[in-house]
Parts: C-alpha cells; sequence; structure tokens
C-alpha cells in the first residue's frame, strides 16, 4: 500500500485505486486493481420490463433515471412478469450499450461506492474491437462518468501481464469465441490473432440440440421447480411446480434453461484422448466402445430431478473444440449459426477505406516467410472455408508469427478461458501440437486455479493498473479530446 | 633368521630339470604274469636334475605322480631320487607331478608344493621322427625350476653347487630326443632372432606404410 | 522414591507440619516471579511443568505499541507524468506515509517516482521531405550500381550453369532414349499399347521439365527471387519427380503473370508514418510490421531497410556520428535476411523422423569424435615406441652366449652408474621398509672404499654385498655367522659361473616369492589377452614362423635366455599389430575422408 521509494523499487506498484472492468461474453468482472480477485462477478445480461418501448429507455438511461427499469446482477433470476431478458456483449464486444452503461454505473456507484473522480478505469477489450466501437466506447465512459482518466487493455496483453510472460500466445476459450493471440513484449500482434466461435456457446448449442433428441427428457428452469423426486431417464419426472408470477416471457425461460445447459456443459464434458472422427473405421470402432464404458458414463441431474446418463456423447461434445464438423446439428437453424471457420480476422484500419479487400489478403498471404499450407486457407481459392479446430487454430497461428519469435511464443502458450476447464483439454491439446509442430518445442501454461483461469483477464488487469510504471500511461479526457480519437486509440491504447 | 626363512629381494635362481616319460613297446617275453593283457607299453615317468650330481633332497622332501584313476593305487608317492615310476598300460593320459618341499620353518625351505602337469606319451607324435622299431617314445621335456626370491636357505643349497652346466655334448648320440644340451639352447635363440628380425622387418615394413598413409591424409585434409 | 514415599507406603505418620510447607511455599513463588505470563495463563500450565522457552516480554510492551503515535498517511494527489509537458495531466491519487503538512513542505516539484522508468528510445528524426528525397536519389544510384554488379556477376554464373544444364539435359535425354529403347525391344510385343501410353506420357512430363526449366532462367534475372528460384531448381533437379515438376512451373507461371515490379518507392509521407511508428512501438519490428498499415504492401524487411538506410544517411550528415553506429547499420541486408528466415523456416519444418535423425547423427558424431581423439592419443604412444631405438647392427654377433656376454658387459658399463644409484635409492627403500627401530644405516656408496672394492663385482655381488653389509648393520651378531651369501661371494664370480649356479639378479623387477617354472614364468610380453595371444598367433603363423599350431606355443628349451628373447619377440609382435591396427584406421579414415571429397 505504500509509495514510498524503498518498498516501490522492490514491488514497482503503485496503488492508486483503479478500477478494472472486462466485460465477458457470460460473466462481467469488476473490482478494485491491485486486489487478486474482482469484487463483482456478474453475469453480462440484464432483465427489463417487456412492454417498455425501448426508444423512451434509451433517452432515460441517457440521464440515468430511469436505472430502475434494468435488473442485474442476480436479480434477473427473480421470475418476475414481463421481463425480458437481453444480453448485452456479444463476442465480448457491448452491443447493448446503453444497458452496459446503466450496468457498469449500477455496479460503480450501488456496490462499489466508487468516487468517480479520483479512480480510472482501465477497461479489457477483445483484440478483434474495430475502432468504431473502441472509438464508441471512449466516448460513452467519458461522457456518462466522470473517470479522470481511461485506459483501453486488451484481455491477450492483460493474459500476459497475469502470467508475467512478455512473449507469449494467448489461447482464450471463452463464451463466444476461441481466440488465439501472440503477445509480444506484452503488446498484442492483431494480423496473426485468429478468432472461431467454437466456443462455450457452440458446445451449449450441441448439448441443447442433442437433448432435444430425447423425447421424454422434460428441461425446466429450475425457478419452476418446487419439489422433485429422483428419476432416472427413461423414466418420466416426477416434480411440482411452483406457482409463479403470470407472463413469464419466453426469453427469461431460455435463459433460465440456457444456465441448464451451462451446467451440463462444465460438468458433463471431456475431452477425449486422440480425434474420435477416424478414416480408420476399426479404430474409430474400438475408441467409441471404449468411451461407451461404463467407466466413462456420467449421469446429470436436471431441475425437474430427471437423470440422464451419457457416456461417448459427452465426448463428441468435447472433441468438437478440435474437430468441430463432428458434431452435426439435427437443428437446420445451428447449422447456419456456425458457418466453416477457419478464424481468419480482418482487422480494419484507417487505411482499410481507400484500398481494394483484395489487396489485404494479399499482404496477408505474401508474407516474407509464407507460412506452411498458407495455401489452402485461402477461401477464395477453394470456394469453400476450411474448418479450424483448436490445435489447427494455434498452429496455423504460429506458422504466420515471425520466425524469430516463434521458438519463445511456442514455449509460452497461455490457455485461458471457461471453456479450457473442460477436463482433459490442455493434455489433448499439447499432444496435438507436439505432433503437428515437431519442430518446436511446445510448452503449454494453464492456471491450476479454475476461478483465476476464468478471471484471469481481469487479475491481469489488475496487476497492470497497480503498476506504478503504468501510470503515465493513463489517458485524460482533455487528451483524449485534444489529440483526437484516432490517434489515441492507436498509439496510446496498444 | 638363522633358520635361513629370510627371502632375499630381487634374486632369482633356477635349477634345469627333465621331466617327461620314456615308452616302449611290451614285447611278450617282458610281459609278467600279472601284467594285464590288453597293456601294450611299458612307460616310466620321471622329473629330475640335468644334471646328475645335483642333489635335490635338501629341497624336495617326496615326489608323488598322480596316474590315471583306473591305476591301482593312482598316486605314487616317491620321497628319495630317482623319481620315477614305472607302470604298463596302454592308454595316454594326463601324470600330475607333484613336488613337495620340504615344509617347516626351521628347515627355511618355506616353498609351497610345485605341480607339473606332463601328458604321457606312448605313440610318437612327431611324424617326421623316424620311430624306432622297437617303438621307443621319449617324451622328455626341459624346464627349470625357478626360485624367485629365495629364502637364503634355498640360496645356499642352491648355490653349493653350480646346476646350470648343462653339457655341450649329449652322453649319447642316440638319446638326441631324451637329453639338452648347451647347444640347442644357441640354437633356440639363434631360431628366435631369426624371427625377431623378420618380425623387426615387418615392423619397419609396416611403419614405412604408416607414415605414407599419414602424409596422404595430411594432403588430404589441407 | 524420597523418603516421603517410603514413610506413606509404611503408613508411618509424620510430622508434616514443618519441612514440606516451607518448601512448597518457596517454589511458588519463585515460579510466580519469574514467568511474566498471565497469572491465568499460567493457572493452566500448572506448577509441575516449568514453560520451556518464555521469552521475556515487557510487562506491557503490547500496551506501550498501542500507545505509540500511528505514523500518518495521507491521501495524495499526484501526476504521473509530470516531466512530458506536452501530455495533459492526469491527476491520480494514492496514499502516501508522512503527515500532510510534512508531505507539503516536502512537495516542491518532485517529479513522480516511477516517471523515471518512462524512457523513450532514441534514435534520429525523419528529415525534411528535401533532404529525403536527395537521399532515395542516392540510394536508389547506389543500389542500381550494386544490382548491375550483381547481375553481371549472375549472368556469368548463369551462362556456367546453362552449359552444365544443356550438358545434362543431353545426358538425362540419351539415358532416356537408351531406356526407351531398351524398354521398347522388351515390351514390344506383349504390352505395345501400354508402354506406347506411358512414353507418350514420359514425354510430356519431360517436355514440361523443359519448359519450366526455361522458365527458370528468364526469372532469375529477377533479383528478388534469385534464392528462392535456385532453391526451388535444385528442390526440382533433386526429386524428379514429374508431377512436382509440373505444379511447381504451373505456380512460377502463375508468379510471372502478375510481372513483379520493383517494390514501389517509399514516398515521404510512408516513410513519416513509418518514423512514427517506429518512435511509438520503439523500434519492435514484429510490432511495427503488425500496425503498419499503408496502402502500400511491405514486409518486415522492407521497413527495416528503409528505416535502416534512411538513419544511415541522416547519421552520415550528421557533423558527430558514431562511425560504428552506422557500419552496424549498414550491415543490414534484406536478401541476407530473408535467406536467413528462410533457412530456419526449413529448420522448424523437420519431421519428427528427420529430427530423431539428426539427433542419432550429433550423438553419433560426437562418438565419433571421441574415438578420434582416444585414436590420436594410441597414435602418438604408438609412434613414441616406434621411435625407440632400433637393433641396427646384426644380430649375428650376439648369437653365441660369448658374444651375448660381451654385450651384456659393455651395456653394464653403458649405465653402471645409473643403476648404482638406482641400487643406493632400493637399498634406502628397504631400509626405511625395515621394522628394526635403528639409526639408519651409513650410505654405502659413501664410502670411496667400497666404491673401489666393488668395481669389478657382479652386479648382483654388489646387490648381495651390499645386502649383507645391511644385515650386518643391523645385527652385528651375524656377522659372525657363516653365512651362504657371504660364502657366494668369497667365490668372486664371473657372470658366467653366476649363470652357472642359475643366479640372475633382477634389479628392480617385481618378482612373487616363490617356485616356478620356467616355461610359465610371467615375462611383460606374455601378459597379454587371450585373444591378443591369438591374434600374435596367427601374425607369426604368416611370417612363416613354426608355432606349431596352437597358441601356446613355447620355446622347446625354455631357459632364462631363451625366454627373454621369446618375450622380446612377442612383444614386438604386439606392436607389429599395434602398427597394423593403426595403419588400418588411417586407411579407413582416409577412404572416409575420400568419399566425403566425393561427395562434395
Amino acid at each position: 500500500m505504500s509509495s514510498t521509494a524503498n518498498s516501490a523499487s522492490v514491488y514497482g506498484g503503485d496503488e492508486i485505486n483503479a478500477i478494472v472492468l472486462d466485460p465477458g461474453s457470460y460473466h462481467t468482472r469488476i473490482g478494485y486493481a491491485g486486489d487478486d480477485f474482482p469484487k463483482v462477478i456478474t453475469s453480462s445480461y440484464y432483465a427489463s420490463a417487456s412492454n417498455e418501448p425501448m426508444e423512451a429507455e434509451k433517452e432515460d438511461s441517457k440521464i440515468g433515471s430511469k436505472s430502475t427499469k434494468r435488473i442485474f446482477g442476480d436479480a434477473i433470476d427473480v421470475p418476475r412478469s414481463n421481463y425480458n431478458v437481453h444480453p448485452i456483449l456479444k463476442d465480448s464486444v457491448i452491443v447493448d450499450w446503453d444497458a452496459a452503461l446503466d450496468q457498469y454505473h449500477h455496479f460503480f456507484k450501488n456496490v462499489m461506492n466508487v468516487t468517480y473522480e479520483e479512480q480510472p478505469v482501465l477497461i479489457t477489450e477483445p483484440v478483434w474491437a474495430e475502432p468504431k466501437y473502441r472509438q464508441t466506447l471512449v466516448e460513452n465512459f467519458f461522457e456518462y462518468y466522470d473517470f479522470p482518466a481511461l485506459y483501453l487493455a486488451k484481455a491477450p496483453s492483460c493474459v500476459s501481464f497475469q502470467q508475467g510472460r512478455p512473449n507469449c500466445l494467448v489461447v482464450d476459450i471463452g463464451h463466444d469465441s476461441v481466440s488465439v493471440t501472440p503477445v509480444i513484449d506484452g503488446i498484442c500482434m492483431m494480423k496473426n490473432t485468429m478468432r472461431t466461435h467454437y466456443a462455450g456457446q457452440f458446445l451449449v448449442d450441441q448439448v441443447q440440440d442433442h437433448l432435444a433428441k430425447y423425447k421424454d427428457l422434460s428441461v425446466e428452469g429450475t425457478y419452476k421447480i418446487k419439489s422433485k423426486t429422483p428419476t432416472v431417464y427413461p423414466e418420466n419426472a416426477e416434480f411440482t411446480t411452483r406457482t409463479l408470477p403470470e407472463d413469464i416471457t419466453a426469453s427469461y425461460d431460455e435463459y433460465q434453461k440456457s444456465k441448464i445447459w451451462h451446467e451440463f456443459r462444465e460438468t458433463m464434458l471431456e475431452v477425449p484422448e486422440r480425434k474420435l472422427a477416424n478414416n480408420n473405421m476399426q479404430q474409430s470402432a474400438t475408441m467409441k466402445e471404449f468411451y461407451t464404458s461404463d467407466a466413462n458414463t456420467r449421469l446429470f441431474e436436471f431441475p425437474t430431478g430427471q437423470s440422464l446418463s451419457l457416456n461417448y456423447d459427452r465426448f463428441v461434445f468435447a472433441d468438437s473444440i478440435f474437430d468441430p464438423s463432428i458434431y452435426k446439428f439435427a437443428n437446420q437453424e445451428l447449422t447456419s449459426k456456425y458457418p466453416p471457420n477457419n478464424g481468419v480476422l480482418s482487422i480494419k484500419s484507417k487505411y482499410d477505406d481507400y484500398r481494394p479487400l483484395k489487396r489485404v489478403r494479399k499482404a496477408e498471404s505474401n508474407q516474407s516467410t509464407p507460412p506452411p499450407g498458407d495455401s489452402p486457407t485461402k477461401p477464395s481459392k477453394n470456394g469453400k472455408h476450411e474448418v479450424r479446430g483448436l490445435s489447427q487454430l494455434i498452429t496455423h497461428t504460429l506458422s504466420t508469427i515471425d520466425i524469430d519469435l516463434r521458438t519463445s511464443v511456442a514455449h509460452n502458450i497461455i490457455v485461458t478461458g471457461g471453456v479450457s476447464l473442460v477436463p482433459q483439454l490442455t493434455e489433448r491439446l499439447y499432444n496435438e501440437l507436439t505432433n503437428t509442430n515437431p519442430g518446436l518445442k511446445i510448452r503449454l501454461h494453464a492456471v491450476g486455479n479454475s476461478t483465476e483461469r476464468l478471471n484471469q483477464a481481469w487479475i491481469g488487469g489488475s496487476v497492470l493498473a497497480s503498476l506504478g510504471t503504468f501510470h503515465q500511461m493513463w489517458v485524460s479526457k482533455h487528451e483524449y479530446e485534444e489529440a483526437g480519437a484516432e490517434r489515441i486509440l492507436n498509439q496510446r491504447f496498444r | 633368521m638363522s633358520s635361513g626363512s629370510k627371502r632375499i629381494k630381487f634374486i632369482s635362481i633356477s635349477v634345469p630339470v627333465l621331466y617327461g616319460n620314456h615308452a616302449i613297446r611290451l614285447t611278450p617275453e617282458k610281459r609278467k604274469p600279472t601284467t594285464p593283457t590288453d597293456h601294450t607299453h611299458e612307460w616310466t615317468v620321471f622329473f629330475k636334475p640335468v644334471l646328475n650330481n645335483i642333489d635335490l633332497t635338501p629341497l624336495i622332501k617326496k615326489v608323488t605322480f598322480k596316474l590315471h584313476e583306473t591305476y591301482e593305487n593312482p598316486v605314487r608317492s616317491i620321497e628319495k631320487p630317482p623319481y620315477q615310476v614305472t607302470e604298463t598300460g596302454w592308454g595316454e593320459f594326463e601324470i600330475i607331478i607333484k613336488i613337495h618341499f620340504h615344509s617347516g620353518a626351521e628347515l627355511g625351505v618355506n616353498e609351497k608344493n610345485f605341480q607339473i602337469f606332463h601328458g604321457l606319451r606312448l605313440h610318437p607324435f612327431n611324424p617326421q621322427h623316424p620311430t624306432k622299431e622297437n617303438g621307443e617314445v621319449h617324451s622328455v621335456l626341459y624346464d627349470e625350476l625357478v626360485f624367485q626370491e629365495p629364502t637364503e636357505r634355498v640360496f645356499e643349497i642352491l648355490t653349493r653347487k653350480p646346476s646350470n652346466l648343462l653339457p655341450y655334448k649329449l652322453s649319447d648320440p642316440d638319446k638326441r630326443s631324451q637329453e639338452f644340451i648347451r647347444t640347442d639352447e644357441m640354437d633356440e635363440l639363434a631360431r628366435l632372432d631369426v624371427y625377431i628380425s623378420k618380425v623387426r622387418e615387418e615392423i619397419e615394413n609396416q611403419r614405412n606404410q604408416y607414415k605414407d598413409l599419414e602424409q596422404e591424409k595430411l594432403a588430404l585434409l589441407q | 522414591m524420597s523418603a516421603n514415599d517410603i514413610l506413606d507406603v509404611l503408613n508411618i505418620q509424620r510430622d508434616e507440619s514443618k519441612q514440606p510447607a516451607k518448601k512448597k511455599q518457596k517454589t511458588a513463588v519463585e515460579i510466580q516471579r519469574q514467568s511474566g505470563m498471565a497469572r491465568e495463563l499460567y493457572n493452566l500450565i500448572g506448577p509441575n511443568t516449568p514453560p520451556v522457552n518464555l521469552p521475556f516480554v515487557g510487562a506491557n510492551s503490547s500496551k506501550a505499541s498501542m500507545k505509540m503515535k500511528v505514523s500518518p498517511w495521507t491521501k495524495r494527489a499526484f501526476k504521473p507524468n509530470k516531466l512530458n509537458k506536452d501530455s495533459d495531466e492526469v491527476t491520480l491519487h494514492h496514499w502516501v506515509k508522512g503527515s500532510k503538512e510534512l508531505l507539503e513542505q516536502e512537495e516542491a516539484d518532485k517529479p513522480y517516482f516511477f516517471e523515471k522508468f518512462n524512457v523513450k528510445i532514441d534514435f534520429p528524426e525523419l528529415v525534411n521531405e528535401e533532404t529525403y528525397d536527395k537521399y532515395m536519389v542516392e540510394i536508389k544510384e547506389r543500389e542500381k550500381r550494386l544490382r548491375e554488379e550483381k547481375k553481371r556477376r549472375e549472368k556469368e554464373k548463369k551462362e556456367q550453369e546453362a552449359i552444365e544444364k544443356s550438358k545434362r539435359e543431353q545426358e538425362a535425354k540419351e539415358k532416356e532414349k537408351k531406356e526407351k529403347e531398351a524398354k521398347e525391344a522388351k515390351e514390344s510385343k506383349e504390352k505395345e499399347s501400354v508402354s506406347a501410353s506411358g512414353e507418350s506420357q514420359e514425354i510430356e512430363e519431360s517436355a514440361i521439365k523443359l519448359e519450366s526449366e526455361t522458365s527458370n532462367k528468364e526469372s532469375e534475372s529477377k533479383e528478388s527471387k534469385t534464392d528462392d528460384n535456385i532453391s526451388k531448381d535444385k528442390e526440382g533437379d533433386s526429386s524428379k519427380e514429374s508431377n512436382q515438376v509440373a505444379t511447381e512451373a504451373k505456380e512460377r507461371e502463375a508468379n510471372e503473370e502478375e510481372p513483379e515490379e520493383e517494390p514501389e518507392d517509399w514516398t515521404y509521407e510512408e516513410t513519416q508514418y513509418l518514423f512514427e511508428l517506429t518512435r511509438d512501438f520503439e523500434l519492435k519490428w514484429p510490432l511495427i510490421y503488425d500496425r503498419y498499415n499503408y496502402p502500400t504492401k511491405r514486409d518486415v524487411e522492407d521497413l527495416k531497410e528503409q528505416f535502416y538506410r534512411i538513419c544511415i544517411k541522416t547519421l552520415e550528415d550528421q557533423p558527430n556520428s558514431n562511425p560504428s553506429l552506422i557500419e552496424s547499420l549498414s550491415a543490414y541486408s534484406k536478401p541476407r535476411e530473408l535467406e536467413r528466415k528462410q533457412y530456419l523456416e526449413n529448420l522448424l519444418k523437420r519431421t519428427p523422423a528427420e529430427i530423431a535423425e539428426e539427433e542419432s547423427l550429433v550423438i553419433e558424431a560426437r562418438r565419433f569424435e571421441l574415438a578420434a581423439k582416444k585414436m590420436l592419443i594410441e597414435r602418438s604412444h604408438l609412434l613414441t615406441l616406434l621411435d625407440s631405438p632400433q637393433t641396427t647392427q646384426s644380430v649375428q654377433q650376439y648369437q653365441s652366449s660369448q658374444g651375448l656376454t660381451n654385450l651384456y658387459n659393455n651395456l653394464m658399463i653403458i649405465d653402471k652408474n645409473q643403476k648404482k644409484r638406482q641400487l643406493q635409492q632400493q637399498q634406502k627403500a628397504i631400509a626405511s621398509g625395515n621394522q628394526d627401530p635403528v639409526p639408519p644405516p651409513i650410505p654405502i656408496a659413501a664410502s670411496s672404499s667400497f666404491k673401489k672394492d666393488r668395481s669389478f663385482q657382479t652386479h648382483l655381488q654388489q646387490y648381495l654385498a651390499g645386502l649383507l653389509k645391511q644385515s650386518q648393520n643391523v645385527n652385528p651378531a651375524i656377522k659372525q655367522e657363516s653365512n651362504a651369501i657371504q660364502q657366494l661371494l668369497a667365490k668372486r664370480l664371473t657372470q658366467k659361473e653366476e649363470e652357472a649356479y642359475g643366479l640372475h639378479f633382477h634389479g628392480s623387477e617385481k618378482l612373487n616369492p616363490g617356485v616356478i617354472l620356467r616355461s610359465t614364468q610371467k615375462l611383460p610380453g606374455l601378459q597379454q589377452k587371450q585373444s591378443v595371444l591369438k591374434s600374435v598367433n596367427s601374425v607369426l603363423q604368416e611370417l612363416d614362423i613354426p608355432t606349431a599350431g596352437g597358441t601356446s606355443w613355447k620355446p622347446v628349451m625354455p631357459t632364462r635366455k631363451t625366454m627373454t628373447k621369446y618375450d622380446e619377440l612377442i612383444r614386438s609382435v604386439v606392436a607389429l599389430l599395434d602398427l597394423k591396427k593403426g595403419k588400418d584406421k588411417l586407411e579407413a579414415e582416409i577412404r572416409l575422408i575420400k568419399s566425403q571429397r566425393g561427395l562434395q
């Protein structure tokens, strides 16, 4: 807590009570810099009365008087009539600005009692955040709150700070997206970043899709259940329902159900040792046999008290992280939700406007060191997207990194994000990476503590915002206005 | 010390000896009634100093000859010279000649008993040698008993008389295969010298080749 | 057991009122005084177990510390960017130790503690547009010159290559022709149709190959592509997989469709942008390249090249620039950098099998190195062995015992002094080894008379005399006793006579006391492994030396002399064997070197 010269020289920290905000697709984390854990971990959803017109709401939220209309945090779970549940973020990017600002205000003011004038805020952002989005973010924060200064930190940079590895490859397997970002000297390499959507939500959709096949399975949100008797599928569920307020909205029910899927995803999935889909029929058969055995069977109890036992399928779900094409959705809608994706991101810059798109691609593929096997990834040539599973994604990213950095990056692969907690995932990943990159020495770093891994980006931000040397990096509203959004976004928030 | 059992260092003293066997085909008239019918030869195995005037009895207590087990009383013990055993038989086997020195510290000999193995020969083994009509076979070997670091007592006994004075002539021209004379040693030495010079030549030869090869290698490496 | 216990057991009442009471009182008082503990806690421990280690704490130390004045902390505002005037000042707040007043006194214009860590990298500013244009023209000219030179050299090389290539092509064609003919002759009857189609394919393929080669030549004129092409050429040549060649040719065609002109020129604006980024990202090239978003496409090598060459020019124009810095900057070569990266890329692309093979090769190489080192040592040993003096004279003269005696005597005279010294040392050693606590014997050599007396004695006699004298020194009582040694010495034997007695002085040789047979004497040359002796025998047989077949060939008459000779023979054969071995190794090495040279 001291800022005297002596102690500061030892650990280089200087506490200024900065706020660290890490908005994630599923959970949002808020806390004080210098803490080892966020003060608030809350759902990135909100509930609002459905009969209220949206336009009015927007105006209200600007003023902040009607903030009570929105419900945040655990209070969402309370069944209310005519209250809809909405997501605030998508792909770690804020989509519903009003709700977001309202939510942050709620937690800043009501929960943490922030003194805006004295405490700067550090906000994490994904690598793929577009300039326009970043501009909106900065403008909104300066306008809506009275923070003296703020900083936008890229989430992978934060993770690299949390681990204390300036050169690393951050593999974030989150709720909405899987991203692979090389970090050099604590700064993200934008051009090499890859992202797919074969992440948590993808798995949840699979689970949902698959369980729809069980006709007699009754899936009800926990809020409906009053009492239950344990049964095992295919026995019917035996439970009594609670008396609920009328007009529970569909979105609320959906939200509650998604919690079940989420729990299912967290508890049931396990990554198989090897790829399940195999050209060798016999081998696949023996693997299937192995994973169908009793030792690999798990029971999941739904809120209705009905239990379902699964074996092979729970491995199939998890395998889809590595081999996204293994699970075939029964629901056509979901199939179209996940088009084949090879993870290539195009990050826009101010110069994108005056250059034809073809050129961009050219610049990427005609690098000084053409990555091996690059040609099939060009979607334009094959006319068909290649699907990249997790290890292919990482391998490809590695192959695009400058050869001089590749070895050090490959030696510092940080695996983070909630879905990375699926059992056996890191082992499988390590094996696949070592096999596909024999020339590189692969080392994976995954935090053992599961809650720490979930909040790794926030913790990194907390580390960053409590460093004495960092305090020269804050950007004030005044500076922002003076230098202009473009310069600040590119040169200061790097 | 007075008993003379102290050993004299850096000294060795040797006594030339002969051992081996003579054998002769059994003629019917030589056969005794006790001789088994299948025995074909009469042989004598012996151990003696080369010079007859050397008396080893102060050193040697007895000499035992261990014959083949099929002989009655196979270990024959001879306490006085001549140390020899005469027997009849039909087959060749190895005889162990064991020399027992006088034991007991007071005598000062203090040497361990000593064994010589001798393969009994009944048939001529060198086809080049003309075989004698009576089937006489002599397998006599020359050797020397070397007392390394002899005790003072042994030293005293052995320096009483020069034991190595080999004769320059055979006592009998017929006994060529039974005796060893000084000239034999000389011949042997000359032969060995020839061999050595042969080997030396070869070494010189190889050495030159080696040096050539080394040159070649150096040239290659440059 | 105390007396009290015994009394208790015996049920004897004792007057308790006096002594025990006294004792109790005493202890209780003492303990209470000792401990600084609270009474309640002390009661818990009880009187019987004294506290093991009770640190003395001031009776009310905790209270005292509580009374102490709290060191004040003040929440203060501070400006982290004091030095950087142009940036807007952010005011942040942190807690500082010290009272408000004190801090305000201290204040002044003290910069923020961490500000000193905010260092900027120092490199030359970008010059103005005019100078920049001048620089670029100069650079262009220089590069053009270089390129032309290179082109010329390459042309020569290419011509040479072309000649070689045409030769090779011809050869290949001839070979193909021959093959074809042979094939035709063979297969014409049975599989005419099949072979015909196969051949036509072959012809096609060769045509493609030719085409690709010609296209190679064209493209070679382009400087930037040369390296790449050459490597590809090699690949193509080495692996004559026609399919591969065909695809490569296709690729090349595709490349040639959009002719690769000179990389777009660097405008002043772009260079400015580059310098800006370079400053922002502090020369971290991967990051600069990552954030480089300019309409022209540039590789990280292009960026570096441009930055470095401008920097060189700028520095050169500065009056007091560092010449070594300029030199290190101009060491950057883009083609070489590209080549280096290509090599690294190839290194990483190795398959696991290749890696394993390489590792095993490294191990093998290390083993070879070790073996070579060992062999060098062995060879040096061998050479020293060979350089030892050889007999040059004929051995004929030593064949008689007379001759040998002469030789022996000659040798004796030569190294008499040396031996004597040895002898003395031995005697000293013997004396020191003696257990009897006696005064050290008078050095024998010290008396001149001794030397004189014994000068005509044989070696053995000298030794024995010494021995005798010593024993007499040790125990004068023996002096009177008639001694075998004395008797022998009295005889004043000659060398030859000694031989007659079978006496031999071994010098410093180590002997195992006991009786042995001469034929089984352990001579140094015979102390060899069985396998070595076997090969010794075969060598002897090669040299037409009769060995009577077996491995245990020995002299017929094993006297001391014959055995020594025999030993000498064996030793020289062993030396010969070593030499042969060395020679074989050397031959193998030469073969290896030759084959390596042959490959290169």
